[in-house]
């Protein structure tokens, strides 16, 4: 065994030409896994952040509401929430839980003819945008909102609405919405700041305390949805399973009922299982094995490649070596050793590159700009998106690195196991 | 023989042509002037919101409604002057335009779209008509009317209108899309004599595309052909 491995050393170092190409294509099919890699669990992540900050790690609904999702139904509503609220907070496992209504409306800063700008009203409690979203954080212009009452009548606004709007802090903004009965109805707020919160669907909503949107839709004392929040979104499960032995009592305690008159229940839902983002999740992997799979094939035929040509170059000393009884294992595993040994100072360079590249394009990112504005409302993308390297992708890469090259080198190892000694003996190489 | 001339004779007698019909229904349901306080009771499954309105009319094209209740709705006002439909907003103290697609909407979430109000009720004008049949219905002796809108700009190309023999008003209507499909249903009843005209307070209204959806329209304390304030159909009137 010792002498195979010093003669797979030795031929690792033997001809240090082709010993380096094969380490490039490692080098370059490493780099590309890592900075690959980065870029999809980065996107991934940006979308799942967005979509748990929009959405909460659970969110509880009445079913009839979930039954008409796509029609976002605010007649299909929860009509008292504290007492729910305060259960839900009462919880293990739940940190946070906040009402909210969320609903279509057409904007216009007042004294001007409203009709032409389209956005969206949140209405929640305070603490949720200040602990959930950060809008004070991503104030561009103005103030958050004031303490207690005085908040009353006061508004944030997503920078993409403003600038259709034309609307700047300090200003009073007309916005026309409904009724959860379908009337039309008006609020006026004061817009005290203007946020830039990255995301597209973010910046063309307006943020107002939940009594103003209570009014708007009136639901005096309910609201649409309520998002709770965990420690972290791998507690939505928990959550889950707490939460669904209560949802008759709590349903039945608020007394829920459906457009049609009917008693209808509450519906949990975990960020993940919410289209469209299990959707987006399932595109994401299948994006990422497919990435992974096209690399790991490009490099380790360029692996099969190089080693190709080595198993040709040494036939005749592979039959010297067969002859003086040297097993046809020891030859699959001396080749497979020499493109280990290659790949692992090729792959390892490639790694860290990758990683210093993805590390830098995780500083910078990339502006999408426009691009994400015409995404659907549903879909909170930011505009800026990251990739996110871990010391874990380094690994991955660098592990299908060697993977690559271990493919690469299996048929010319077998191919050279398999000459006959005494023909292997007669060529020339 | 006699007897049977005479009988045929008087059943085409009895048979008013469909241009009678539409010009005595267009005589009852249309006015010069009309002011009138209006409850309408929206029903949507759950929830039933009932509201108290003045109504000041003036011909077919100027009207002008003002809320008193729910507390949350008073001194909403709206403004049909033309082919135009003005609401003001107390909540706001705005005067907004409803235009586009919001004139489809029901009118304070009931199943009247402010496209319904701005439509007048002059068949003879709008429609042309063949009678189809004779039948009871709403308990009430009926010519069966099939309306076809001779141009595109009314709000429903195609009605069937069901009109009271004695009262000559219509009793009930399906009112269709353009696809062919029944859109709403109007139920009109309790109808009541002022001089000689005779005019349904009563109007039930479902919008067939919405499960468990009914408005009812009571018209009370209702006067023709009274004097109005020329101010009442200006946008004045709105902001006022």
């Amino acid at each position: 065994m010792k002498t195979v491995f010093l003669l797979a050393v030795r031929n690792t170092l033997r001809n240090s030409r082709r010993s380096a190409l094969t380490a490039a294509t490692v080098f370059f099919g490493c780099a590309l896994l890592t900075i690959g890699l980065s870029w999809v669990v980065g996107i991934q992540g940006n979308f799942i952040a967005a979509s748990v900050r929009a959405n909460g790690h659970v969110r509880l609904v009445t079913q009839a509401h979930a039954d008409r999702e796509a029609l976002q139904p605010i007649y299909e509503n929860i009509s008292q929430t504290d007492s729910l609220v305060t259960e839900i907070e009462a919880m293990d496992d739940v940190q946070a839980a906040f009402p909210r209504i969320q609903m279509g409306v057409m904007a216009s800063v007042d004294g001007e003819e409203v009709g032409e700008v389209f956005g969206q009203i949140v209405g929640a409690p305070i603490t949720y945008f200040d602990t959930v979203l950060s809008l004070e954080e991503k104030l561009i212009d103005g103030r958050f909102f004031s303490e207690g009452q005085a908040a009353q009548n006061e508004g944030l606004i997503g920078r993409s609405l403003a600038r259709d709007m034309g609307v700047k802090a300090g200003e009073e903004a007309i916005f026309l919405g409904q009724t959860q009965d379908g009337s039309i109805s008006p609020i006026r707020v004061t817009v005290v700041g203007v946020v830039d919160t990255g995301t597209g669907l973010f910046d063309k909503q307006v943020f107002v305390p939940l009594s103003k949107a209570q009014w708007m839709a009136d639901i005096p004392e309910g609201a649409v949805e309520i998002l709770i929040y965990g420690s972290n979104r791998r507690s939505s499960t928990r959550i889950i399973s707490q939460l669904t032995p209560r949802l008759e009592a709590m349903a039945q305690r608020v007394n829920l009922i459906d457009i049609e008159g009917e008693s209808t229940g509450l519906s949990i839902s975990s960020w993940n299982t919410r289209e469209p983002f299990a959707s987006m999740l399932r595109i994401a992997r299948i994006i990422m094995t497919t990435v992974a799979i096209i690399i790991v094939f490009i490099t380790a035929l360029g692996v099969l490649n190089t080693m190709l040509m080595s198993v040709l170059e040494r036939t005749a000393e592979i039959g010297v070596l067969r002859s003086m009884g040297m097993k046809v294992g020891q030859v699959v595993f001396m080749f497979a050793l020499e493109a280990i040994f290659i790949a692992t100072i090729g792959g390892a360079m490639g790694v860290i590159v990758g990683s210093l590249g993805s590390i830098a394009m995780e500083a910078s990112g990339v502006d999408l700009g426009s691009a994400v504005s015409n995404l659907p409302d549903t879909v909170p993308a930011n505009r800026v998106l990251h990739p996110d390297w871990s010391p874990a992708l380094s690994l991955i890469a660098f592990a299908l690195g060697v993977v690559m090259a271990f493919i690469g080198s299996a048929s010319p190892a077998l191919r050279a196991a398999r000459i006959q000694p005494v023909i292997a003996m007669r060529t020339r190489r | 023989m006699l007897t049977i001339v005479c009988f045929v004779l008087s059943v085409f007698a009895q048979t008013p042509s469909v241009e009678t019909i539409l010009d005595n229904v267009d005589r009852n349901m249309n006015f010069e002037t009309r002011t009138a306080q209006i409850q309408m009771t929206v029903t949507r499954g759950r929830r039933v919101k009932v509201y108290e309105m003045n109504s000041f009319a003036r011909g077919a094209n100027e009207a002008a409604i003002e809320f008193n209740a729910p507390a949350r709705d008073r001194g909403t006002k709206m403004l049909k002057r033309g082919g135009e439909l003005w609401m003001y907003m107390p909540s706001i103290e705005k005067v907004q335009k409803i235009s586009g697609h919001m004139l489809r909407q029901g009118m304070m979430g009931s199943d009247l779209s402010y496209e319904d109000l701005m439509e007048t009720t002059q068949f003879r004008a709008l429609y042309d008509a063949t009678i189809v049949g004779e039948e009871e219905q709403n308990g009430r002796a009926c010519w069966r009317l099939e309306l076809t809108a001779k141009s595109e700009d009314v709000a429903y190309p195609r009605r069937t209108t069901w009109v009271d023999k004695e009262h000559m008003v219509p009793v009930h209507e399906e009112l269709y899309a353009l696809s062919g499909m029944v859109v709403k249903s109007w139920d009109l009843s309790d109808v009541q004599t002022f001089g000689e005209r005779h005019f349904p307070t009563r109007m039930v209204i479902s919008d067939q595309l919405q499960t468990g959806s009914q408005t009812e329209v009571l018209f009370q304390e209702m006067s023709f052909s009274v004097a109005l304030e020329e101010e009442v159909f200006s946008q004045r009137w709105l902001d006022r």
